[in-house]
């Protein structure tokens, strides 16, 4: 254990407005688009993370750290003493719990788990926007998500009245 | 710092929002979702997401079937509402979970048209209907066949110009009906995707194979759209085979621009299937070489395999499996016979195992499901990949069902969307 604690190899993040964050580099190639960084040999000192602030960076971080798989081949230390399955249902609490954020701060996250290329991210992220697509009013999915409907009225009555099956 | 509202939605780039849209499954949801605005109607629109969002080899998929009312207050009927046609959705059906009459869809035809009307065929949502004809005085003349193209998508229903018939005619399952749309007209081009831009479904045309007139030969009658009357063939199969010759005609399989039905033909005691090129009207016959135990009582069951390979489904009589032959050869020789082999046979699986079950019989097929009924009425939709049987627990038990009588219902969602969506 103690050689794997100093053989971590560490990594630095900086957001755009001026803050640093040092991680294991397992832990930043939880992101798809750093982890070809690393492996291009792009990333010796620091990488900028672009368009992310700092705030939501470091949620990120937090959401990588918990989701960076604890097996390994020098790492199974970890799943002798946990089993999968309360492992996987431990995760699933601890998500509920990170995603209950305000709706500018989850589309925030939605952003860079997309520019950074995480899909566990991508895909709880933007759950809450397919449920209000899936089940609420056209109103209502335009008011979640602050879009101006540009339609004539004449012209979404058209769309209504050819497809009635799906307005029904 | 928090952003404000209008500024965040408009910080969802495209290619996000793609993410999000892809991710809705339910289909009447994301078509709702295009009239959000115009920048989700161009994303939802867009071929490749489509093609995205729906990426298995057949983008169709079963919905339900449609079988008669119940004609003139049968004491019989169960449970159906009334006269016209009902549709019994399958379960999970995207046109709603509930029974409905063919007039619910069409909202744009007169009370009262439907009264009576036997849904023939299907095909990418437009369904074609035997309306009930009248004379001057308000009594059903049998000497017209008289059909209508429903849309049920945009709800709306067109009238065929009639065709003139012997008061013998029998419109059920002596004849073979198919109906093909604009997607089936396109080209195919495996890289590209088929759609074209304007609305596929403004283009259909019609096909009837049937002993239409009095000497009992087998006539072809086609309609255009794009044109006002049929085109009519006397003797299509140009030989002495009548109306009595041939019978049992399955739904059809339209494919490539073919269109292929089987049927028995009780002379030969043998199956035989039709090719029928759409564009140029032209006709070749298909022998089955198979030793196949037949009865003329159970209809036979085309279906379009993976590869678009033509396929027999074939109930065995002792159990409860069904063999799937499948077609070698691309198409018959003309008047030829063509090799066929057994490739699968499933076993089917009831939902709750009824040793009371003695008999199952295939109705139709659409999609990867087989509409199959037990001797007791009920009917079922069945798995072809695995073998599951779902009753259909809205079905009125106590009317019997045939397969004329049972018309499948597919949604082709690509297409659905095209044109329901871009003008």
């Amino acid at each position: 254990m103690a050689t794997r604690e100093a053989g971590k190899k560490m990594i630095m993040l900086k957001s755009p407005d001026g803050m640093e964050f040092e991680v294991e580099e397992a832990v930043a190639m939880e992101s798809q688009t750093i982890r070809k960084m690393i492996e291009d040999d792009c990333a010796d000192t620091a990488i900028l993370i672009p368009n992310i602030n700092s705030k939501i960076l470091s949620r990120v971080i937090e959401y990588c750290n918990k989701h960076v798989p604890t097996t390994g081949a020098t790492g199974a230390a970890a799943s002798d003493t946990v089993a999968p399955a309360a492992l996987a249902e431990d995760l699933k609490i601890w998500d509920a719990e990170f995603i209950k954020v305000n709706r500018a701060t989850r589309f925030d996250l939605i952003q860079a788990a997309s520019y950074l290329n995480i899909k566990g991210l991508l895909d709880l992220t933007s759950q809450t926007t397919i449920d209000t697509i899936s089940d609420n009013s056209l109103e209502e999915i335009r008011s979640f998500l602050s879009t101006k409907n540009d339609y004539l009225p004449e012209e979404e009555q058209t769309i209504r009245r050819e497809n009635q099956w799906a307005f029904q | 710092m928090e952003l404000e509202p209008a500024a965040i939605a408009a910080s969802l780039p495209d290619d996000l929002l793609l993410e999000i849209l892809v991710r809705v499954k339910d289909e009447a949801a994301l078509f709702r979702s295009a009239t959000v605005c115009k920048r989700w109607l161009r994303l939802i629109t867009d071929r490749w997401f489509l093609r995205r969002r729906w990426p298995q080899y057949s983008p169709s998929s079963f919905v339900g079937f449609f079988t008669r009312g119940n004609r003139h207050g049968e004491p019989d009927a169960g449970s159906l509402p009334g006269p016209e046609p009902c549709f019994i959705p399958a379960r999970r059906s995207a046109l709603g979970p509930c029974r409905r009459s063919l007039g619910s869809f069409v909202t744009s035809a007169h009370a009262g048209l439907f009264n009576g009307a036997l849904p023939l065929i299907s095909r990418h949502g437009l369904v074609v209907v035997r309306l009930e004809a009248h004379d001057s005085t308000g009594y059903p003349d049998r000497t017209i066949f008289q059909l209508g193209v429903c849309n049920l998508h945009a709800a709306t229903c067109v009238m065929l110009p009639p065709l003139k018939v012997g008061p013998n005619f029998y419109c059920y399952d002596c004849n073979g009906y198919a109906i093909l749309t604009g997607v089936d007209f396109c080209s195919k081009d495996a890289l590209t995707p088929t759609l074209q831009p304007s609305n596929p479904l403004s283009f259909f045309k019609v096909i009837i194979i049937g002993y239409t007139s009095d000497d009992l030969k087998y006539n072809l009658h086609m309609f255009s759209s794009d044109k006002s009357s049929w085109d009519e063939r006397t003797n299509c199969f140009d030989g002495d085979a009548q109306s009595y010759d041939y019978g049992s005609f399955s739904d059809a399989i339209v494919h490539n621009g073919l269109a292929h039905w089987i049927f028995h033909n009780y002379r030969e005691g043998c199956l035989q299937v039709t090719n029928l090129n759409a564009k140029t009207g032209h006709i070749s016959l298909t022998k089955l070489p198979l030793k196949l135990n037949y009865q003329p009582t159970r209809p036979s069951c085309l279906t379009l395999g993976i590869n678009g390979v033509l396929s027999l489904l074939w109930m065995q009589k002792e159990g409860p499996q069904l063999d799937i032959w499948e077609q070698r050869e691309d198409q018959g020789n003309m008047r030829g016979t063509s090799e066929w082999l057994c490739t699968r046979t499933i076993e089917l699986r009831q939902p709750v195992k009824n040793n009371e079950i003695r008999e199952l019989l295939v109705l139709r097929e659409k999609c990867g499901a087989l509409l199959i009924s037990d001797n007791y009425g009920q009917v079922y939709a069945t798995d072809l990949e695995t073998g599951m049987m779902e009753k259909i627990v809205d079905w009125p038990s106590r009317r019997s069902i045939c397969h004329w009588d049972s018309m499948l219902l597919e949604i082709d969602w690509p297409t659905i969307f095209i044109s329901g969506l871009t003008k």
